[in-house]
């Protein structure tokens, strides 16, 4: 029962005495792919997660946790493979939190203290639900996508100040180590073309100008071996820095942040390929339309742009409605992209890009949630700009809400999360939309078992058409200890 | 003291590190291991079980019910005083009335039955196992029964220390994910 253990807590803080604990877990991950079975293949899994946290004083805490991951299915299926276990269901071994925490190390007078974290952790900077546009430093983890909001431990350093019990409480990080975020490159250069976050957007005024009449860009996107990234050498110039205060007051909480840090989102700064002319009504062009262009690509180059942003967070209530926005205004770093179209036919054509551009731009998040008596509570975000957009032009709006019901002593949780997206920068708007429902049941304590499905739809130019190769149902269990 | 309440939970294994700050006007915190992250909490979670129990987030207030309701009428047997309780203005709760029995020996409740807005009896809380520590005198065991989902939470005193001299700062939000 969990009241006597936190009965032992509460009364035992006064009289310190070391202790170390060990703790872990055991996961099952089994994903049917609706669409692409190819893309759930690495993502069934079993996990082992092992951790320990110890407490050799009253101020010191020091944690550690790496995660076996063993994989049960390889799509790359080789003779090698035949006769090798380890080829076939490969071990990789991931590192989790690994930080040494002081806190109270510098004990200058009551009301003030400074407390230090070093190593593998979470910075958690941001109010909002998964999408946090203020925090340059955890990388997000789309390794499974509809994990949206998991994010990765970085290698940081992060000093707080508290004054009085959290009156005010300012924070200081360095993340002397650039950590980019995993996501599956199949997903985003998926059969959705152009609407892929990783390919520069193209200006068709020049190639309409070098041939004289109006054109029809039909885009096929490179394989992701011909895709590159540029790599962010471990240097001062690239370690992300960054500041916040963070008080109360009116019954919010509210924080301002600074940081200087390279978005852990790729964009695209070259892009080569091939062009083929098509006169309407030949090759699929419409006779009625302009002259058709079917470029290829056969190589993306993608970099992390150095960004400078400025945060601000609330978080609290009013009446009993639980309320929270966080906001991000972000100063990009200008780098010219450049785009080489060969022409069959024509002499060949260069055409400069600005991708991204050096004009600030808003993100924002803005939250909020109720529970009804008897338990069903209400969760709706209102999101604008994606965790892939990352110029002010490729701003979508999405809102995400969401409607859970717990029953039993929290034994069975029912959940259905939804998602709508709207794009208006085309010259039309394009809708997209999601389904997310699953059921998890926790027959014991620190035992859960998952069943859901996820379906989305969209139209071209979302990013919802990417995640229409998610489709999918899945069986997840997992065992704490 | 009577101003705040901290719960840090070490079992069951898949809530370990959850951590609940009840900081009264200042309000309430949870960390959420999971999400690596304390969180402020608005007044709905009042409608909540907390952590799967029969308790409520209210349940859990350190605030003495006096500062939260008046007596609407009093009576008294033998061992105790019955008190009737409704929520003063301006201090909404998802009871509409309490009845409180006060052990006349040291003015502490010995049980409670809570009723919800429709006025139906909806939970009872039993504390038992009185003990004295030091110079208090503590409930060691306490049973609250939801009497409409036909369920039941005990909790069981095993240690405590009274008096050790905790900081103020202990009860802070950035305490909770230590």
């Amino acid at each position: 029962m969990a009241g006597d253990a936190s009965q032992q807590a509460l009364f035992s803080i006064g009289s310190f005495s070391a202790s170390i604990g060990f703790h872990g877990f055991v996961g099952v991950s089994l994903h049917a792919a609706l669409n692409d079975p190819t893309l759930y293949d690495f993502r069934n899994a079993n996990v082992v997660g092992l951790g320990v946290k110890a407490r050799p004083a009253e101020h010191v805490l020091a944690v550690a946790e790496v995660e076996l991951h063993n994989v049960n299915m390889d799509d790359n299926a080789s003779l090698e493979m035949l006769g090798s276990r380890d080829l076939a269901a490969p071990v990789r071994l991931r590192v989790g939190e690994a930080y040494l925490d002081i806190d109270d190390f510098l004990p200058m007078t009551s009301a003030v203290a400074l407390s230090l974290r070093a190593g593998n952790q979470y910075v958690a900077w941001g109010e909002a639900d998964g999408i946090n546009p203020t925090n340059p430093f955890d990388p997000y983890n789309l390794e499974n996508p509809i994990d949206y909001d998991a994010k990765l431990p970085t290698l940081a350093l992060k000093a707080a100040l508290a004054f009085g019990a959290d009156v005010v409480r300012l924070e200081g990080v360095l993340a002397p180590r650039f950590a980019p975020s995993v996501f599956p490159l199949s997903l985003l250069l998926g059969p959705a073309g152009a609407d892929s976050p990783l390919v520069p957007s193209l200006d068709t005024s020049e190639l309409e100008a070098l041939l004289g009449e109006p054109v029809e860009l039909r885009l096929a996107l490179p394989e992701p071996e011909d895709v590159s990234v540029l790599s962010v050498p471990f240097d001062w110039k690239n370690a992300g820095v960054g500041a916040r205060i963070r008080w109360s007051l009116f019954g919010f909480d509210w924080s301002i942040s600074y940081a200087r840090a390279r978005e852990t989102v790729p964009v695209a700064w070259l892009a080569r390929g091939q062009a083929l002319l098509s006169p309407p009504g030949s090759a699929g062009c419409p006779a009625s339309g302009p002259l058709c262009v079917d470029l290829g690509l056969s190589e993306v180059g993608l970099y992390h742009p150095r960004v400078h942003i400025i945060g601000a967070n609330l978080r609290g209530g009013i009446g009993d409605l639980g309320l929270w926005a966080e906001a991000a205004l972000i100063f990009p770093e200008g780098m010219a992209t450049s785009v080489d179209v060969q022409l069959g036919g024509f002499p060949s054509s260069t055409t400069g890009v600005e991708v991204i551009d050096d004009q600030p731009f808003v993100k924002w998040v803005l939250g909020t949630e109720y529970t009804f008596p008897g338990g069903v509570f209400i969760n709706a975000q209102w999101v604008h700009g994606f965790i892939t957009e990352v110029s002010g032009d490729a701003l979508h709006d999405y809102l995400f809400p969401a409607i859970g019901f717990d029953a039993f002593s929290e034994k069975l949780h029912l959940e259905l999360d939804l998602g709508g997206e709207l794009n208006l920068n085309g010259p039309n708007p394009v809708w997209g939309g999601l389904v997310h429902a699953f059921l998890t049941y926790r027959p014991f304590d620190a035992t859960a078992l998952t069943v859901g499905a996820l379906l989305a739809l969209g139209e071209s130019g979302t990013t919802f058409r990417l995640f229409e190769q998610l489709d999918q149902v899945y069986l997840r269990a997992r065992v704490d200890f | 003291g009577s101003d705040k309440r901290m719960v840090r939970f070490l079992e069951p294994a898949d809530v370990k590190g959850m951590a609940f700050l009840d900081a009264g006007a200042e309000g309430m915190y949870v960390y959420l291991s999971a999400f690596k992250k304390t969180r402020k909490l608005a007044g709905h979670v009042k409608n909540k079980p907390f952590a799967g129990t029969d308790f409520s987030y209210e349940d859990m207030d350190p605030e003495p019910y006096g500062a939260r309701f008046s007596v609407s009428k009093m009576t008294e047997n033998k061992e105790s005083f019955i008190l009737e309780l409704v929520p003063k203005p301006g201090a909404p709760s998802q009871y509409s009335k309490v009845i409180m029995a006060v052990r006349k020996a040291d003015d502490l409740f010995s049980s409670l039955e809570l009723y919800n807005g429709s006025g139906v009896k909806w939970k009872v809380l039993t504390r038992s196992d009185f003990r004295p520590v030091g110079r208090y005198v503590v409930p060691f065991a306490a049973v609250m029964e939801d009497l409409v989902a036909k369920h039941t939470t005990t909790t069981k005193v095993e240690v405590i220390r009274c008096d050790t001299g905790l900081a103020d700062d202990v009860f802070s939000p950035s305490k909770l994910e230590r």
